[in-house]
């Protein structure tokens, strides 16, 4: 009762600025500790991988928008970080526009790494090989049985990072609910242009720049054969 | 009951006050001023009409009052003043029973103990009371409970910090985090999780050897590590002991 004594005797000024920082305090409460609302895309990965407990990304590598949408990659120690984030009035969330919150994630990558993102219609990874320049990537989905090859983007250059992106027209695929393109066959080639490592549905063969074999796993495939 | 001289007087003045949210207490302070100043004649030997008109007289021009308390009275502060106040009368009510549910949903997830199986019989209970911190989170291994049946069934308790902004997903201690003190390396064979924001978990491990002394949980995830030591022998609390 003093308490709002002592309110009513302020002047309407006073009174207006206290209550509006009182609904200032419960907007930041509820919209930052209790909706998940963020500040930017960025902020949302960050939270996210907390979440999920790996990163914290050293850096972010790529902010695409679209629309109301956002896909933030950052980069982490072992590989990527993919994160949907969606404008929400003047706030970001967690999700896609009517796709809820299916979330890439971490993408543990050991030799190059490719990942198609059907939301975006982009084509991103990263090489954790030095020598990789450039990298191709064909992306495909098996129906009935059968692998069928959708789309095949030459990334002329990947960055300090090993990281590529293209949403270009050629990454664009027209899918549907049922379809989950991914990345089925991923070639690296170093300055020259020489295939140094290659990686399909088959397994992963890594080459020097003098085209010797270094490391293979499709040996124990086709000796099962 | 006010006079008619004071309805009228106050009445005059609050033609000119935009904010009509005010009226009322304007007028009963007027009202009570006139009647104040008419007592207050009426004691220094007037009549009460005398009284009352030298009041309404002494109270000043009702149209030059008017403006000025219409100045004091702005509309458009009275309503933005009157918008805030009922909107943070809103939100500390809301506030409060979001709060006493929050704090009543807490109580009830910590204070509930774990679910039993009924498909088995506890052989015995080990209390653990480990804690950890994974990122924002909190984990604490409660107790490992085993089953005639050679399960073992580990139970764990997770929390985020407090105002941590980390996005929650479900987690799990999951399959090979489980050792005996020789090595032998286990597998879960299920698990599960409650809700609210004190999660208990549980996670089974199947054919669990009955004479094992530890049990060794040892999660790593992505650099995220949890190492706890369970002395199965020396904690064990036999149920046909109690």
């Amino acid at each position: 009762m003093k308490l709002i004594n002592k309110i009513n005797s302020m002047s309407r000024k006073r009174q207006t600025v206290l209550y509006t920082a009182i609904i200032l305090l419960f907007v930041i409460v509820k919209l930052f500790f209790a909706e998940g609302c963020y500040t930017s895309p960025e902020s949302v990965m960050f939270a996210c991988e907390k979440g999920l407990h790996y990163g914290p990304s050293e850096k972010v590598l790529h902010v695409e928008r679209q629309g109301r949408n956002a896909l933030v990659i950052g980069k982490c120690s072992d590989g990527l970080s993919s994160v949907p984030a969606i404008k929400k009035l003047l706030f970001w969330e967690l999700g896609y526009d009517g796709d809820g919150t299916y979330v890439e994630g971490h993408i543990q990558t050991d030799g190059i790494e490719a990942v198609y993102d059907k939301r975006f219609h982009a084509i991103y990874g990263r090489s954790m090989l030095d020598d990789v320049e450039s990298v191709r990537v064909v992306i495909g989905e098996y129906e009935n049985g059968e692998l069928k090859k959708l789309a095949e983007v030459l990334f002329d250059e990947v960055d300090s990072d090993g990281f590529f992106w293209d949403s270009s027209e050629m990454s664009y695929i027209d899918t549907d609910e049922n379809m989950w393109p991914e990345a089925v066959e991923i070639e690296g080639f170093d300055k020259d242009g020489n295939s140094i490592y290659m990686q399909s549905l088959e397994g992963t063969e890594i080459f020097d720049s003098d085209g010797e074999l270094i490391y293979s796993d499709l040996d124990n495939i086709r000796g099962a054969e | 009951m006010p006079l008619p001289e004071f309805n009228s007087y106050t009445d005059r003045v609050l033609t000119h006050i935009k904010f009509r949210y005010d009226h009322e207490g304007i007028r009963q302070e007027l009202n009570e001023h006139l009647e104040d100043m008419t007592e207050d004649y009426m004691s220094e030997g007037m009549t009460e009409n005398e009284a009352v008109s030298m009041a309404v007289l002494n109270m000043g021009d009702p149209d030059e009052i008017g403006e000025e308390l219409n100045k004091a009275h702005s509309p458009l502060l009275g309503i933005v003043w009157l918008a805030a106040k009922w909107l943070a009368g809103a939100v500390v009510l809301f506030s409060l029973f979001s709060f006493v549910f929050y704090a009543v949903n807490i109580i009830g997830n910590i204070t509930r103990d774990y679910d039993d199986r009924q498909d088995a019989e506890i052989v015995y209970t080990v209390q653990v009371g480990e804690k950890f911190l994974i990122d924002d989170m909190n984990l604490r291994i409660d107790e490992a409970v085993y089953y005639d049946d050679n399960t073992l069934e580990v139970r764990y308790m997770t929390w985020d910090r407090p105002f941590s902004d980390s996005i929650s997903w479900s987690f799990h201690i999951g399959s090979e985090c489980f050792y005996d003190e020789k090595g032998n390396s286990y597998f879960s064979g299920s698990g599960g999780s409650g809700g609210g924001p004190f999660t208990k978990h549980y996670t089974r491990i199947e054919d669990f050897p009955a004479d094992a002394e530890k049990l060794i949980v040892d999660y790593d995830f992505n650099g995220r590590k949890v190492y706890c030591e369970i002395p199965l022998k020396e904690g064990a609390v036999y149920e046909a002991d109690k």
